[in-house]
């Protein structure tokens, strides 16, 4: 564990030194929001939540959405030590391949919780997003839930591809197909047929679950109960695999 | 300190260790030469616990190095061929992660800090970015990684690759200072001049195998090859009885017992066969690793190996 936590810090430090990303990916959603916040308000109140006005839909929809590109962020860090040749040095160390992984997890599940936080605080002032006091804590799982999935999934994918660009390919990529599919980007009543049948395969639907329950119900912990525990599930069988599957004595190639 | 023996390493159909053997004692030195591909950064790599070897045994300081990967690494610092810093983060960050990876906190993180910094002139340049560091900086950066979990056993994978000169005497001093607070260091390098300077037990690696071992002084003693190499313009049979001398080539033969060129050559002019070149075999590690390798260091023909020459 403390190896772990040295990784996390590290990790920590270096974001700092370069936070571009980060800003980029939080001011994008709020560029997108005021754009697609009155058509999704439509669609809402067509859906049958008369009192809508689209920020329910499009502030957890973006924040769903752009958060999966930031998760992306955990395997393009664990690349990067590769490419800067100090992965063996981490390796010297003897530090165990679940500490490792464990140290590039942390740090990223933090910066996604807060991003997520942030996003909902300052969408929520700009375009008058509410919530009840007592949906709090519901809402508190359905963010914990989604930054271990999204995380998970994404060091998943580090453990198997074997080079950054795969990984990007595969997150962005993944991050807007599960966000259409998921109802992340139009509420689930719009979607077709097709993919409102599949969208329980994502962890994005699972969240957008648990943020309509939050935003749209004034749901409580019991109404997201079910939401949490599928986005934990996801999270933990992806993290079984990804410690699984991961080896690091294994070469990775990056690219940047 | 180290104790390794048969380490073997494949890579496919490519055997890189065939069966390696070095013992390094506390507080010793010792110059792992060998050319590119010899199997050294392999070797170092095994030690660290950084490749799992085939076959063969590794202690250090008495602890299995695949049996019990977490004591070992607590022994063995590494500094690996290619510069591997952090150039995102400060000269401190860098040398506080690695404290932190082996254990340190807070004031003995940063007091240890400090004084590898020290050591290796790195004080001046503790809060400077890496971005902003020169490449000798960055080496000894490099280096300072490696030390800073105070390791017993010291694996430098050519520490003065891409460094100037200055940065080159500071490392060997560093490694000099280190042995002599009683840490072992196994030093790689292809570069004869730095053996020369570390004054180090030399361990000539080829094919795989650790060859020879010894001094210097002690190698070329025991593998000298003093004498001159002559080529003549054609086949030679035989050389007159009083010339002391064998064949290499049909066209080229050594003369052994002959101190100067000029000797050599007068002792040939019964020979009717013009000669075309003579080459006058020095007494040097590098003649001293061709003769144990059969290859130069570099990568060139081994024949275009040092020496004197006179060509008719």
């Amino acid at each position: 564990m403390t190896a772990a936590l040295a990784v996390s810090r590290h990790q920590l430090r270096i974001l700092k030194s370069d936070p571009a990303f980060l800003v980029i990916m939080f001011l994008m959603p709020l560029a997108i929001m005021p754009i697609m916040r009155e058509a999704l308000g439509i669609n809402l109140v067509a859906a049958g939540f008369g009192d809508a006005d689209g920020a329910e839909q499009v502030v957890p929809g973006q924040m769903v959405m752009f958060g999966f590109f930031v998760a992306g962020s955990a395997s393009f860090s664990l690349f990067r030590e590769h490419g800067w040749k100090t992965w063996d040095r981490i390796r010297a160390s003897s530090t165990s391949p679940a500490a490792l992984l464990a140290g590039f997890a942390i740090p990223w599940i933090i910066i996604h919780l807060l991003y997520q936080v942030l996003l909902l605080v300052v969408g929520g002032l700009l375009f008058g997003l509410e919530v009840e006091a007592k949906s709090l804590p519901a809402l508190a799982l359905v963010l914990l839930g989604f930054s271990l999935c999204a995380v998970a999934i994404v060091l998943l994918a580090a453990a198997t591809l074997r080079t950054v660009n795969q990984v990007q390919a595969l997150v962005n990529v993944g991050a807007m197909v599960f966000a259409g599919i998921g109802g992340a980007l139009v509420p689930f009543e719009q979607l077709p047929g097709w993919a409102q049948a599949v969208a329980p395969a994502t962890p994005h639907y699972w969240a957008m679950q648990g943020h309509r329950k939050v935003f749209l119900e004034a749901g409580g912990v019991g109404e997201v109960a079910k939401a949490f525990w599928v986005l934990l599930a996801i999270a933990a069988v992806a993290s079984i695999l990804g410690v699984k599957r991961f080896r690091a004595d294994e070469t990775k190639e990056f690219f940047a | 300190m180290l104790d390794a023996r048969g380490v073997a390493k494949s890579y496919g159909d490519v055997e890189a260790l065939k069966g390696a053997d070095l013992q390094v004692a506390a507080g010793e030195v010792v110059s792992l030469l060998g050319r590119n591909g010899a199997g050294k950064t392999t070797f170092l790599s095994a030690v660290a616990g950084l490749l799992a070897p085939d076959r063969g045994t590794i202690k250090v300081d008495g602890v299995d190095v695949w049996a019990q990967p977490g004591a070992a690494a607590a022994l063995v610092g590494i500094a690996p061929q290619e510069t591997g810093i952090y150039r995102a983060v400060t000269v401190r960050d860098n040398l506080g992660f690695f404290a932190e990876l082996s254990g340190l906190r807070r004031a003995a993180k940063n007091a240890r800090v400090e004084e590898v910094a020290e050591q290796l002139s790195l004080t001046e340049l503790l809060d400077r970015k890496g971005t902003q560091l020169s490449g000798g900086e960055a080496r000894r950066l490099h280096t300072a990684c490696a030390l800073v979990h105070r390791p017993k056993l010291l694996l430098l994978d050519e520490p003065t690759v891409g460094a100037d000169v200055a940065t080159r005497n500071q490392l060997i001093d560093v490694v000099r200072r280190l042995a002599a607070d009683g840490a072992a260091v196994v030093y790689t390098t292809h570069y004869l001049p730095e053996v020369e300077a570390l004054a180090a037990d030399i361990v000539v690696i080829h094919g795989g195998v650790v060859l020879a071992r010894g001094t210097q002084a002690e190698l070329v003693d025991r593998y000298r090859t003093e004498g001159v190499d002559i080529e003549f313009d054609r086949p030679i049979e035989s050389l007159p009885s009083d010339v002391d001398g064998r064949p290499l080539t049909a066209n080229r033969w050594r003369l052994q017992n002959v101190s100067t060129l000029r000797e050599a050559i007068a002792s040939l002019s019964a020979v009717e066969a013009r000669i075309l070149q003579a080459e006058f075999i020095r007494p040097d590690l590098e003649r001293v690793f061709l003769e144990i390798t059969g290859s130069s260091l570099d990568d060139a023909d081994p024949q275009d190996a040092g020496s004197e020459e006179v060509t008719s």
